[in-house]
């Protein structure tokens, strides 16, 4: 069962995305096992809109956004961009969806080469976009500054003069450098101080509204989710557990998963306190168990014996509102 | 505020700064916060506030050089740490204060066992022989929610989970039954669910135990779940003190008032976030004055000129700014 958005005009969908990694041992590499880090992974976003996709670190988060900009081949699956099947793509089929893609990344430190000036840096994908000539390329470079609240005279500074909040919106002018339709951001906002948190997450709103942009716009922190995202997914060890319009989500939460990981939000509003007995998945067993069955029972406060047969598929449980748990 | 002898740690006027050839970053700059007893207290600010500084100076834990602490006082139970020698400091920290920080990967050895690991503070501090170290250590284990503890203690540390890392390094924080912990970003670095799994083992932890908390981090959320008073912290200095509820409800500070109104969440969809303009001052070269005001929405000229003394308005609630009023405190140092 696939979710379907309530628009036709989807920018993405994916069908059924699915990534096996191989564990490897011993002195000849052999493969003793699997890791099931994306298992059948359907999620669709529309044009102009942010989808969030939450879940806990190792759930297979980013190896979906690897997938969708085909830096890592899919085991199997679709992944449609506006209709257009690019999963599996060749590098040369690809060059032209990398222009529609791209993508922020989490630490703005890391994703900057230190021996570039932002004006070479985003001079790169100038020239990508087709920008040729030193009048046309400067403007455009003036505008994507001034885009992501710079003045020009950064163009000719080195990424280490900035602070962190700068330098993630030179890595946010760099990914609008090409004109895209769809950005990926990954985190953008976890290694950044409070304070400059909400300059970030301002500037995303003002160029969704300015530029029409969608975002796939990967989280663990619930409450950034909450209040940009339009849908919500929630992943747990590689699957999806609930996908729902966010106002849906965070008000009606059907997954257990998904209270759980609610419950585990601090609250600065409402100040309560830690209590309620949540559980919770720890990244070392993401390696180990993906028993038969539902992904979640070992931590399940809900489960009984039938969660270990079947895991259920995600199914729709409301307006848009679709669920992995057999018994919702 | 408290008693006097209700106080296990009392910071006075604390300044530690760092030089370099030609500069002199002032990290923490005139900080003063006590710490009652069975009294959990948070010390939040952006990074680079000086609040793991503040706590790396009441352990003796600053390089120096080229750190240099500048002046001040931190009693602890009465005794000032700073005139301490290195010996009798070994003898306080582990012992009379636990401390866990942020990165269980980095702060546990990898060369050792987690039995190895626990075992050196109780084997140094209280001399206990093996068989009665090795009881302690499980005991430690299963206090702290791990499962099987028998086989950890063979463990290496990269076999464990993160979640599990930091478990062991409260377990080795609270090996000797200390007075107080301070804990530096213990969950930063955690998922939200291992986080409020470790928030509640340290809160059930300190009831048991009867211990005080200096919980130091930048995550307000966790500060409004766990703390029973606040310090924040700006630019090496505290702007604003006060019970939870009078921080979360009736701030005072500029600062602490647009740090809440910058917090993302989905009551505040569709409006825009109170971002603060600008960026947290580099240490070495503040603005005059308050340093928050050159982000200050209410920032008049005296703020510009003169540093803002401590002011208070109710029991435990005050600030450092002149814009709030309340009643000059003169017993604050600078």
């Amino acid at each position: 069962m696939e979710p379907e958005s309530t628009q036709t005009t989807d920018i993405l969908r994916i069908e059924g995305l699915k990534k096996h990694f191989p564990i490897r041992r011993g002195l000849f590499q052999r493969t003793v096992g699997w890791v099931r880090a994306v298992e059948n992974v359907s999620l669709a976003l529309a044009g102009g809109k942010t989808l969030g996709l939450v879940g806990e670190s190792g759930c297979g988060k980013t190896t979906v956004a690897r997938m969708i900009l085909n830096l890592l081949p899919a085991d199997d699956g679709r992944i449609l961009y506006n209709g257009v099947d690019i999963c599996g793509l060749s590098d040369k089929d690809m060059q032209p969806f990398r222009k529609e893609i791209q993508i922020v990344f989490q630490d703005p430190y890391g994703s900057l080469n230190p021996r570039m000036t932002v004006g070479q840096t985003l001079g790169e994908g100038l020239r990508m976009a087709g920008i040729r000539g030193r009048r046309p390329a400067q403007e455009r470079l003036e505008h994507l500054l001034e885009l992501v609240g710079m003045a020009p005279a950064a163009a000719d500074r080195y990424p280490h003069e900035f602070s962190g909040g700068q330098r993630q919106r030179i890595g946010i002018a760099r990914a609008l450098s090409v004109e895209p339709s769809l950005v990926i951001c990954d985190e953008p906002v976890s290694a950044l101080d409070v304070s400059i948190q909400a300059q970030i997450i301002n500037l995303l709103k003002d160029l969704q509204d300015r530029l029409g942009l969608s975002y796939l716009f990967i989280s663990h922190d619930l409450n950034v989710v909450g209040y940009l995202c339009h849908h919500v997914a929630v992943m747990y060890k590689g699957q999806i557990m609930e996908y729902a319009p966010a106002e849906e989500m965070f008000e009606n939460p059907l997954h257990p998963y998904t209270h759980v990981l609610l419950a585990a939000v601090p609250d600065p509003e409402t100040g309560k306190k830690v209590a309620t007995e949540a559980v919770g998945g720890e990244p070392a067993e993401v390696v180990a168990a993906f028993p038969e069955g539902c992904r979640f029972q070992s931590k399940c406060p809900e489960r009984d014996d039938r969660c270990r047969l079947f895991g259920g598929d995600l199914t729709k449980a409301g307006a848009g509102h679709y669920v992995r748990c057999w018994r919702k | 505020m408290h008693a006097t002898n209700d106080i296990v740690l009392s910071v006075e006027g604390l300044k530690v700064y760092f030089r370099s050839e030609d500069e002199i970053a002032r990290a923490v700059d005139g900080v003063d916060f006590e710490i009652g007893r069975r009294e959990t207290v948070c010390l939040v600010g952006e990074s680079g506030c000086g609040k793991t500084v503040s706590a790396l100076a009441v352990l003796g834990l600053v390089p120096c050089p080229p750190g240099e602490i500048a002046g001040g006082r931190v009693l602890f139970n009465g005794q000032n740490l700073l005139d301490q020698d290195d010996e009798a400091l070994q003898n306080v920290r582990g012992r009379g204060i636990g401390m866990v920080f942020q990165e269980p990967q980095t702060s546990l050895n990898p060369v050792f066992t987690i039995g190895e690991q626990i075992a050196e503070p109780l084997r140094i501090h209280l001399s206990l022989p093996e068989a009665e170290i090795r009881q302690r250590s499980l005991q430690l284990l299963s206090d702290v929610g791990i499962d099987a503890p028998e086989q950890r203690l063979a463990d290496y540390p990269h076999q464990l989970s993160g979640g599990q890392r930091q478990r062991v390094m409260i377990a080795m924080a609270l090996a000797c039954g200390p007075e107080l912990i301070i804990a530096d970003e213990p969950t930063t670095a955690l998922d939200v669910t291992v986080q409020a799994q470790i928030l509640r083992l340290i809160n059930r932890l300190q009831q048991s135990h009867g211990m005080s908390l200096l919980y130091i981090t930048h995550d307000l959320g966790v500060v409004s779940q766990i703390a029973d008073r606040v310090y924040v912290m700006y630019a090496g200095v505290i702007v604003e003190t006060g019970a939870v509820e009078q921080i979360f409800r009736g701030s005072r500070h500029p600062y602490t008032q647009a740090l809440l109104e910058s917090l993302p969440s989905r009551k505040k969809r569709g409006r825009r976030l109170n971002s603060i303009p600008g960026a947290v001052p580099h240490p070495a070269y503040k603005p005059a004055g308050c340093p928050f005001h050159p982000r200050c929405p209410q920032a008049i000229g005296a703020c510009r000129e003169q540093y803002p003394g401590m002011c208070a308005f109710d029991d435990h609630h005050a600030a450092r700014c002149p814009v709030a009023g309340g009643r000059s405190l003169t017993d604050w140092c600078r």
